[in-house]
């Protein structure tokens, strides 16, 4: 199963790397049309450093054939630095913003979801659901200088921007896990409230199961379904929402050269980022579908 | 309650609470944060491309001259320097124990290097145009001279030798420019492409770096072997690259940051309440214009070109739209340009809007424009605020003279492609000048400057008065030229000058040694705080 599926990957890799490769070169304008206007001679001589004067076939074979190999190319902006070298320094902090955002999305989303179906109607649902109607809407290039304005220039309890220590991670973390755990909120909740009215449930609650083993042993479990089957999406959209994030408060990660790369035209770097977006992408499709195969009975019982 | 306020600012959409903002108190003497535009790409001076970039290799990098606080030409590595009668040849002696951060020693010779490395067609500088006024520089980038045969010597071991093709009294200024810095040959022959990197790079400015997370933050150290390191006084200087001037603004309120090169054009007002005098607005050397495509009708056509210029109160578009101190520009060199004198106005810049409107109504009659039969014109725009605003507020300008405009945008690389392709009707363009001199920025216009005179424009009058202008060494002949030159060009309208650009630093007030000036060039060496009285 996990070998067929890693099997697939390559062939749909090989597709978006083809599709990325042809659209960047289709977008009108070059890695070196900047305001400042390079002489003909130069731009000639640039174009042949980087094999831009060669037929567009040749180039995608020959950036396919260094893909293989691990090597993404050199940047077309940073000329002294290999794209492998880029990702390679901006790869961490993506990861440790996103990866404690996603963290922290659950422990909310869940703790909030589960508080409101306690009492479904009540005054505390009701509340919890406004709340997460608000988190949704709000993007987070809204969410994220709103903070920064209020906790990092008005209260100064936080740094409004930057990198290097903890206190620099609390508002993008933060920004960036506020809308997902209002869908985990929501879906939860729904979760729970759907899974309350299974024949299973009511017949451990004639069992006399204490609502504490009730909750935890049987409604959870299968409650969660939805929210792990979001998981996967959730974790691409935590990714994609790191560009503007990374963007706002200046965190060294791969979304700021994604955008850099696509508005310089830097050809390689985009393909790079776009490359290990991708990766990551149907590495967590895979995970969220193991999940969820390991945690429904029915499937669980027919994998093994 | 402070918390409350905020949030209702915010909610009304102010930019931050009124009133006066007090900075966090300083601690640390002897470090300062300076925010950049932009990442900086490369560190290697020959591949600087922007300003961001060029600052932080003046920091790293002394070339033979340096830029005072004011930004006046002062001896850098070189000691003194002179020029012969016909302003062709350059002589500059090298002061004596110059060395590179590792200790090794800084000669002529590594100067006669950098200098070929830079016209090297190999190289691919966007500088190496600076050059020009070298001999034979132009036919190495062309490779059709070999880089030996550039017009630069080293007699000895501490002078060096310039011959120019044509006088260029700002020579001085010129070798005080980051890509003009002499490189560590000894460094790039054993590091190759990889010497510019942080761990590799070798430098000779006031400092060397120390960190460099990209993205994040370049941390600088004062550079012990630097010629004149008794004098600096800041240790540690970081850089930070912060492309949203918004978010700029905040980190200086905030007190993170020390320096911001930009902030919002709308803000200039409201930032003055709360900084005061922390806001520097200065006059900067550069001019925002719109081209015309002088090979396209309707803009083929002069007289359409001149009253749409005519037709445009540049005033309230400063004072309401820009909004920080810019000033209406009728020209493409602005004022304070060295020995320029005053900037160029046409006789119409002077007469009262209802006649200029008259006069342009009658100049776009004669062509066939009128409200009744109007024409459209699409102006191309790269993707800003401003300049969507300017598009807009020109549009309505135009509307009742019969000109309908639509804005069309797009980024950056498209819109200057597609320009230097030919493919607009009209588009907005600026240029900032590498220095302060007036040939600067008329050279942009020369019919054989492939690249810049996106118009196309080709006077032959022009040229020969700028060639003329060029040729000239005594510097009031030679301004008289250029003046000529400038009337030809901005009686042709071939662009439409709108306003000069400023500068607009946010500086803490307890910084010592900053000085606004027009090159809007500031070296960290001569920066210090102001220690408060203990």
């Amino acid at each position: 199963m996990i070998v067929t599926r890693l099997l697939l990957a390559i062939p749909t890799l090989l597709i978006i790397i083809t599709l990325a490769f042809f659209m960047i070169k289709v977008a009108p304008g070059g890695p070196f049309d900047t305001e400042r206007a390079l002489t003909a001679q130069v731009q000639a001589n640039l174009n042949k450093q980087y094999k831009l004067d060669q037929p567009l076939i040749a180039q995608y074979g020959h950036y396919l054939s260094g893909v293989v190999r691990g090597d993404f190319g050199p940047s077309f902006q940073y000329r002294d630095q290999s794209v492998s070298g880029l990702i390679r320094q901006g790869l961490p902090p993506s990861l440790l913003v996103g990866g404690l955002a996603l963290v922290l999305a659950l422990m909310v989303g869940l703790s909030l979801g589960v508080w409101a179906a306690r009492r479904p109607g009540s005054s505390i649902d009701r509340l919890t659901m406004a709340g997460a109607s608000i988190g949704l809407a709000l993007p987070s290039f809204v969410i994220a200088p709103m903070l920064a304005i209020v906790f990092g220039v008005g209260l100064r309890w936080l740094p409004v921007a930057g990198w290097g220590t903890l206190s620099n991670l609390v508002l993008p973390v933060t920004a960036l896990a506020i809308p997902y755990s209002a869908s985990i909120a929501r879906l939860i909740r729904g979760g729970i409230l759907d899974t309350s009215a299974e024949p299973f449930v009511r017949t451990a609650r004639a069992k006399n199961v204490s609502a504490q083993r009730l909750l935890f042993r049987h409604i959870l479990p299968r409650a969660m379904m939805p929210v792990i089957s979001y998981l996967g999406p959730a974790a691409a959209g935590i990714l994609t929402g790191s560009v503007v994030i990374e963007t706002i408060f200046q965190i060294p990660g791969i979304g700021r050269y994604f955008v850099q790369g696509a508005l310089n035209r830097d050809f390689t770097l985009v393909m790079g980022v776009v490359i290990v977006y991708a990766a990551l992408i149907i590495l967590f499709n895979l995970i969220v579908d193991l999940a969820l195969q390991r945690l429904d009975p029915r499937t669980r019982d027919a994998a093994s | 309650m402070r918390f409350f306020l905020c949030a209702a600012c915010l909610i009304l959409g102010l930019s931050g609470c009124g009133g006066p903002i007090e900075r966090p108190e300083r601690t640390d003497f002897s470090s300062l944060v300076r925010v950049n535009g932009d990442e900086v790409r490369t560190l290697d001076p020959h591949r600087v491309s922007v300003t961001y970039e060029v600052g932080v290799v003046s920091d790293l990098f002394l070339g033979l001259t340096d830029l005072d606080p004011k930004a006046r030409p002062v001896p850098g590595l070189a000691r003194n320097w002179s020029v012969s009668d016909d302003g062709l040849t350059w002589t500059f002696l090298l002061r004596d124990g110059l060395q590179w951060s590792d200790g090794a020693a800084i000669t002529a010779e590594d100067f006669v290097y950098s200098y070929r490395r830079l016209a090297a067609p190999e190289t691919a500088s966007g500088y190496s145009s600076l050059l020009s006024v070298i001999t034979n520089a132009d036919a190495i980038l062309a490779g059709k001279a070999p880089v030996e045969t550039l017009g630069v010597a080293a007699p000895n071991a501490s002078t060096l030798v310039f011959t120019l093709t044509a006088p260029l009294p700002v020579f001085p200024e010129m070798t005080a420019f980051a890509a003009m810095v002499p490189v560590p040959r000894h460094v790039i022959e054993k590091h190759g492409e990889k010497w510019s990197r942080p761990e590799n790079i070798v430098s000779n400015g006031a400092y060397t770096i120390q960190s460099w997370q990209r993205q994040a933050h370049m941390v600088l150290k004062k550079n012990p072997r630097f010629i004149d390191a008794d004098t600096v006084a800041i240790e540690t200087l970081t850089y930070i690259p912060i492309s949203d001037n918004m978010m700029a603004v905040r980190r200086f309120r905030a007190g993170e940051v020390d320096i911001i090169p930009e902030f919002p054009d709308p803000m200039g007002p409201i930032l003055k309440e709360q900084l005061g005098e922390q806001v520097h607005v200065y006059t900067y050397q550069g001019t925002y214009y719109y081209v015309f495509n002088n090979e396209r009708p309707p803009f083929d056509n002069r007289s359409i070109r001149k009253a749409l210029s005519m037709a445009i109160d540049r005033k309230p578009i400063v004072d309401s739209i820009m909004r920080s101190g810019y000033r209406p520009a009728y020209s493409m060199v602005p004022p304070a340009t060295g020995f320029y004198g005053e900037a160029y106005k046409p006789v119409w810049a002077s007469w009262p809007m209802e006649k200029r409107l008259a006069e342009a109504r009658t100049l776009l009659a004669n062509a066939g424009i009128t409200v009744e039969t109007p024409i459209n014109v699409e102006m191309r725009i790269n993707t800003s605020d401003t300049h969507q605003r300017l598009g807009l507020a020109i549009a309505q300008m135009w509307k009742p003279l019969g000109v309908n405009v639509t804005l069309f945008n797009t980024e950056a690389a498209v819109h200057f492609s597609d320009m230097r392709k030919g493919n607009y009707t009209l588009a907005r363009a600026g240029w900032i000048a590498d220095y302060n001199a007036a040939d600067n920025f008329l050279f942009v216009f020369q019919s054989k400057n492939i690249g810049l005179n996106y118009p196309n424009y080709n006077s032959p009058a022009f040229d020969a008065l700028f060639g003329k202008g060029q040729r000239e060494s005594d510097i009031g002949t030679r301004m008289g030229y250029f003046r000529q030159a400038e009337a030809v060009l901005i009686e042709d309208s071939p662009i439409l000058p709108l306003y000069y650009y400023v500068s607009k630093n946010l500086v803490a007030d307890d910084i010592e040694g900053w000085e606004n000036n027009l090159p809007n060039r500031h070296r960290s060496r001569w920066l210090r705080f102001k220690r408060p009285a203990s």
